[in-house]
Parts: structure tokens; C-alpha cells; sequence
């Protein structure tokens, strides 16, 4: 964990500039490159539109949430598929960390990963969602920033924008995964292909 | 020898968890107890419903219910308990024995004001007194007399001044203390032994000598029952989750108090509600670790009856609970993992009471060798099954589906969206020939969307996907 403190300075008391953000390597140098302070933002929701499914999204997601899982618990809310064991231990993520939660309803699962978001135990939540209104999403975020954890939301693809500080378009390739950063503060980044 | 009486002043009255102003409690068709609206529009206990009416027309009634009543006064003596190991129940408050001057409190004083403190946070109405035998502190605070006396103090002079009214004296004891002139319990007290006896017959003298110590008092003391159980009723059925959660409240309040007292935690509970159409419904829920603070319990209660919609309007709820004796500190002293952990386990409780149990699970490794067998999703905790996890050769899926996809196949070869490209593979999984024979060859394949599967081919020639590598 590292707080990139670069933008420190005067431009913030304007406001020209946001506090310093905690960020968490992510694995993969190109990506760590293009994203603000060097790895994934904590306190905000991350949100990643993927189609199809199985293209690795999740692969790029788990050196961050094996690491996470080490110090917190890990909160998966509806995950699309069952998460497969073996898999997730030979990646390093610790079992016994991990909470897979599955809601009967859309306001349950809005509740649980707020409920996730507060709790100082939680280090990451995950989830899954088919559609999410604007002001759904925005009291997620203000949860994410309030609890300062990690948090990483899939989206359909075809889904309206949402109001999020970080969105990541997820395409398959043929060497990896390419990596649209759609909305991101700073300078537009050309898509990038991490190899997994 | 001190004891300390408690008098529950508006006992039927309590016993409601929401009471409209007038109200009035009735039984038998006639007043019991009425509120302070009620009695400013000259209302009285022993008036008849008519009468009432008549002299109030605005007036809310409820009928009384014993079995809430008693539930309070439980309530009341757990909470003595904590003070005093010697209690004792009677019919509309408690009695605290304490064997000396020097209670576990010290000051006999500081041990009224922590009572009547407790008293006042639960929010009923109470008088309280203290004095050297039993039989004369429950009358001071039948007399709403707030006295605090030792054996120290000069309380045989004290005494006479009280009025005769709170005795529990028949009618016609009462009527012929009138007629001569006797107000004052000194007034009794100054008149000889054998012509009372002669008047007013041996109860009288016999009461007067429990008042003042001169024969010793035997008494039942009250032994706490292992759980909390507590119901309010409702004066009009309830609909709305407000007033339910308002009664909840009061009703965990009184919980959190009983749990303290008796260095006890909530393990788990049940609320129960009677419907308007007599039906009973309840819901249980148990905790993953012994709880005692207010506000978590109270969330957990709220958690527990969101979803919960009964066919027609509750009248009554009940909340019960067991005790369970723990030594544990709840403060905060922790390192931070440790509270970390507690946080944990209360967000855990959380997500199990509005979700249900088996809507959180934990993912666990299990030593087989057929790859839907070797992980398991059950509702929290994680099992662990013991042994040896299985030893992973080849690649494994992220996502697994279970049950696996049958697969179009196209001249012997599988499908999905176009034709797929087997990456890597075959790795045979033959296993399970105790139950059902399995003979698998398992490959990695790529779509024509470029997703990565975990295919299948079994021995009959069909194709499957099996997993995402997501």
C-alpha cells in the first residue's frame, strides 16, 4: 500500500488538485503505468465493464485481492458463476478470508455492499450487477469513499455510463486482455493489452 | 439488615409499548390504571368503563395483560439482581436485601442513586426507598416517601410521621382508626400492644412489629432464570414497522440491562408476535459470537424483521433470549486485528439476519479428486473437511459451472459461438468409481470471442463446459 502524495501541494488548497489517493499495485507494470498514483484507488468504486464473460477479468483482479485478503476479508456480492476453490488458492487467495454472498434482490445486494464497504475488517468488495440506477451507484460510491476500502463493480457492457471516477473497458485478445480506461482523471490513455 | 424497595407506580400502564393519551387500563370492565391525562379529566382505578367514557369520551383503553406485567417485574428484579444477591418479587415491584451498612457499593446512598439511575434509563415510573426492614421500606415507597434511612439514622422517629394510608389495613381497621383520630403511623404506634389487639385483632400488631424490626422476616428470595423474556403489548394492533421497532427498542433496552447485571450475553434470540388474528408467529436467529452491547443486538432485531410482514396487524411481541455467562470484556482494548475481527463477525450477523443463513457462504477446498467435489459453497462458517487438499496438476477454471453445459457439436468437434480451439489438454480425470464411474478428458479451448474455457469430452462422445478462466 502506498500513498502517492505527488500532487501535494498548493494547487489542492484550490481545489485544482484531489487529496492524495491510496492505491495497491496492481501486478501488471503497463497497467500500474496508466493508472493514477500506480495501482487500483481505494475509497472509490472501481467499475469494469466486461463482455464476454471468462476473458480474464478476473485474473487481472486477483494479485490485488490475494493480497488483500491476506490483512482483510473479501466480500463477493453475486458473483456470476461459483467461484472455484483450487483456483482461487493456487492464485493466493486465502479461503478462509472470503465471503460469497448471494442477495435474493437488487436491494439487498446494494445493501450488502454498502454494509461491505463500512466495515473496517472488509479489505475489498466485489460485485456483480445486471443494471445499477445513477443514484444507486453514487450512494456506492459515497460509501466506498466514506470506508476508504477497495471495491470493484462488474457492469454489462451496453449499460448507460455511470458516474464512476475510474471505469475500465474490459475486450478480449488474442495475447491478453486489452484495457480501455474510459474515464479516468488526468490525460486520455491509448488502450493497453496486459498480458496475463 | 437494609433493604432497598423498588414500586413500579404505573405497572398495567407499562406493560403497553404505546400508550394514547387519555389511556386507561382496564380489567373486569373496570379501571385499573390510567395516565396523567386521564386522571386531570378525574379518572380513577375502581371506575367503571361506562363511567369513563362518559366522563372522558377521547379515551384509549387497554385490557390488561398479566403476562406482560410479570414479564416487567422480571425484568425488574434481573436488574436488582445485579445490586443484590437477595431479592425478592412482589405483586407491583421488588425488594433488595443488603446484609450490611456497606453494600458491595459502599455508600448506601450511591447505591440508591445507580438504582434509581438504572430505573430512570429504562423510562418507568417508580418510587424507591430505603430502610432498615423490609415491611418499612415498601411501605415508604407505597407512600411515595423517597427516604434513605440506616440503622444509623433516627429512624424510629422518622416513621411516625408517615400517614397510615399505605398499610395494608381492611376496611374496617381503617374505617375505626378514622373514627378515633389516628392519621399517623406514630399515632398507632404510641398506643398500647394488648389494646390494639383487643381493638383491631393480632394482624395489626404483627404488621406494626415487621415495621419495626421487633420479629425477624422471613422472606422467598427470587433466583433469576436463565434467559430474558419480555413482551409489550400493544394497545391498538400495530402495523407499522415504527411503532414495532419503538417497542423493540424498549424491549432490547430492559435486555442490555438484565445482560449487564448478570455479566451475561445475548447468544441468540427469538421474537415472537401475536397476530390480531391469534395466530403466533416467530423467528429465531443466533448469533456467531455473544453479544451485549445495545445497539448491535437492536440492529440485529431491525435486520431480522425488515423482510418480516405478518398476514394481519401484531398486538403483541415477545423477545427471548437466552443467557449465556461470559467473562469477556467487550471494551475496545484489543489489538487492532482482534477488533478487527469483532467487526468482522458483527458485519457477518449483519448480512445472515436480513438475508438469511444460507444466503452467505464460504468457499472451502475439499480433498477430491473430481473437480466439482474439491470445492464446496456452504453458508458460513467454513468447514474444513480433513485431509490433505487434493493435488492440482493442470489448470483450473475461476468460474466453474455447476451443473456443467452440454456443448453443440459440429463433425466431432465442440461449439460455442463458432467453433472452439482446444489450447491445451487433454488431462484425463478418472475417479469416483465408488459411486459413479467418471472418465473425463479435460482441455482448455478458446472461443472465437477469444473467452477461455474448461471443456470436457466424456466417454459417450458429448462435449461440456465446464468452467470460465475468468
Amino acid at each position: 500500500m502506498t500513498a502517492w502524495a505527488g500532487a501535494w501541494g498548493a494547487g489542492m488548497y484550490r481545489g485544482a488538485v484531489s487529496a492524495p489517493i491510496v492505491v495497491m499495485p496492481t501486478g501488471f507494470s503497463a497497467l500500474d503505468q496508466c493508472l493514477e498514483g500506480g495501482g487500483w484507488p481505494a475509497g472509490m468504486l472501481t467499475e469494469l465493464r466486461v463482455r464476454p464473460v471468462g476473458i480474464g477479468e478476473m485474473r487481472l483482479l486477483l494479485p490485488v485481492l490475494a493480497a488483500l485478503s491476506r490483512e482483510g476479508r473479501l466480500i463477493w456480492v453475486a458473483p456470476p458463476y461459483g467461484p472455484y476453490a483450487p483456483a482461487l488458492a493456487a492464485h493466493d487467495i486465502v479461503l478462509d478470508h472470503l465471503v460469497v454472498v448471494r442477495p435474493r434482490t437488487h436491494k439487498e445486494a446494494l445493501w450488502v455492499v454498502s454494509q461491505g464497504l463500512l466495515s473496517p475488517a472488509v479489505g475489498a468488495v466485489v460485485s456483480w450487477f445486471t443494471d445499477i440506477r445513477e443514484q444507486e451507484f453514487r450512494a456506492l460510491q459515497r460509501h466506498a469513499a466514506q470506508g476508504g476500502r477497495w471495491s470493484f463493480c462488474f457492469l454489462p457492457r451496453d449499460l448507460a455510463p455511470k458516474p464512476s471516477r475510474l471505469r475500465l473497458i474490459l475486450e478480449p485478445a488474442p495475447e491478453g486482455v486489452r484495457i480501455t480506461l474510459a474515464r479516468k482523471a488526468g490525460r486520455p490513455v491509448a488502450p493497453l493489452v496486459v498480458a496475463l | 439488615m437494609l433493604w432497598l424497595a423498588v414500586v413500579l407506580t404505573a405497572l398495567p400502564l407499562e406493560a403497553f409499548a404505546a400508550r394514547p393519551a387519555p389511556f386507561a387500563v382496564v380489567e373486569d370492565k373496570v379501571l385499573v390504571a390510567c395516565d396523567a391525562r386521564a386522571q386531570a379529566q378525574g379518572l380513577g382505578p375502581g371506575l367503571s368503563v361506562v363511567r369513563a367514557h362518559a366522563l372522558c369520551p377521547s379515551l384509549s383503553l387497554g385490557v390488561r395483560d398479566r403476562l406482560a406485567e410479570t414479564s416487567l417485574l422480571e425484568g425488574l428484579a434481573a436488574f436488582a439482581y445485579g445490586f443484590s444477591p437477595c431479592v425478592v418479587l412482589r405483586a407491583d415491584g421488588v425488594l433488595m436485601r443488603f446484609t450490611d451498612e456497606a453494600s458491595p457499593l459502599g455508600d448506601p446512598h450511591l447505591v440508591v442513586a445507580h438504582v434509581t439511575q438504572g430505573l430512570a434509563d429504562m423510562g418507568c415510573a417508580f418510587e424507591i426507598a430505603m430502610a432498615p426492614t423490609a415491611a418499612l421500606a415498601w411501605l415508604c415507597a407505597r407512600s411515595a416517601v423517597r427516604c434513605v434511612w440506616t440503622s444509623k439514622d433516627p429512624w424510629r422517629l422518622a416513621v411516625r410521621s408517615l400517614p397510615l394510608t399505605g398499610l395494608s389495613l381492611t376496611d374496617e381497621v381503617r374505617a375505626a382508626c378514622q373514627a378515633l383520630g389516628l392519621t399517623r403511623l406514630g399515632d398507632l404506634l404510641d398506643l398500647p400492644r394488648p389494646g390494639l389487639i383487643r381493638r383491631f385483632g393480632r394482624e395489626v400488631v404483627w404488621l406494626l412489629e415487621g415495621l419495626m424490626g421487633e420479629r425477624p422476616e422471613i422472606e422467598d428470595f427470587w433466583a433469576p432464570a436463565p434467559w430474558f423474556r419480555r413482551r409489550l403489548s400493544f394497545s391498538h394492533p400495530v402495523e407499522t414497522d415504527e411503532a414495532l421497532v419503538f417497542a423493540l427498542a424498549r424491549i432490547v433496552r430492559e435486555w442490555v440491562m438484565v445482560l449487564r447485571a448478570q455479566e451475561a450475553r445475548a447468544a441468540g434470540f427469538a421474537v415472537e408476535m401475536t397476530c390480531e388474528d391469534g395466530s403466533v408467529r416467530s423467528e429465531a436467529f443466533t448469533l456467531t459470537r455473544p453479544e451485549r452491547d445495545a445497539q448491535i443486538l437492536m440492529r440485529l432485531v431491525r435486520e431480522r424483521l425488515r423482510d418480516f410482514r405478518p398476514g394481519s396487524a401484531i398486538t403483541a411481541v415477545t423477545v427471548s433470549a437466552p443467557l449465556e455467562a461470559s467473562t469477556e470484556g467487550s471494551l475496545p482494548l484489543w489489538r487492532d486485528g482482534q477488533w478487527r475481527e469483532q467487526d468482522f463477525r458483527g458485519l457477518l450477523d449483519r448480512l445472515q439476519a436480513r438475508l438469511g443463513r444460507d444466503s452467505v457462504r464460504a468457499l472451502s477446498l475439499h480433498p477430491d479428486h473430481r473437480p466439482e467435489r474439491a470445492s464446496r459453497e456452504a453458508s458460513w462458517p467454513p468447514r474444513r473437511l480433513q485431509g490433505p487438499p487434493a493435488h492440482v496438476l493442470g489448470d483450473r477454471p475461476i468460474w466453474l459451472l455447476d451443473p456443467p453445459e452440454r456443448l453443440d457439436v459440429v463433425r466431432g468437434m465442440p461449439m460455442l459461438c463458432g467453433p472452439l480451439r482446444l489450447v491445451r489438454g487433454p488431462e484425463r480425470v478418472e475417479t469416483g468409481w465408488w459411486d459413479e464411474p467418471v472418465v473425463r478428458d479435460y482441455f482448455v479451448a478458446i472461443s472465437s470471442r477469444h473467452e477461455s474455457l474448461w471443456i470436457f469430452h466424456c466417454a459417450r462422445g458429448e462435449w461440456f463446459l465446464h468452467g470460465y478462466f475468468a
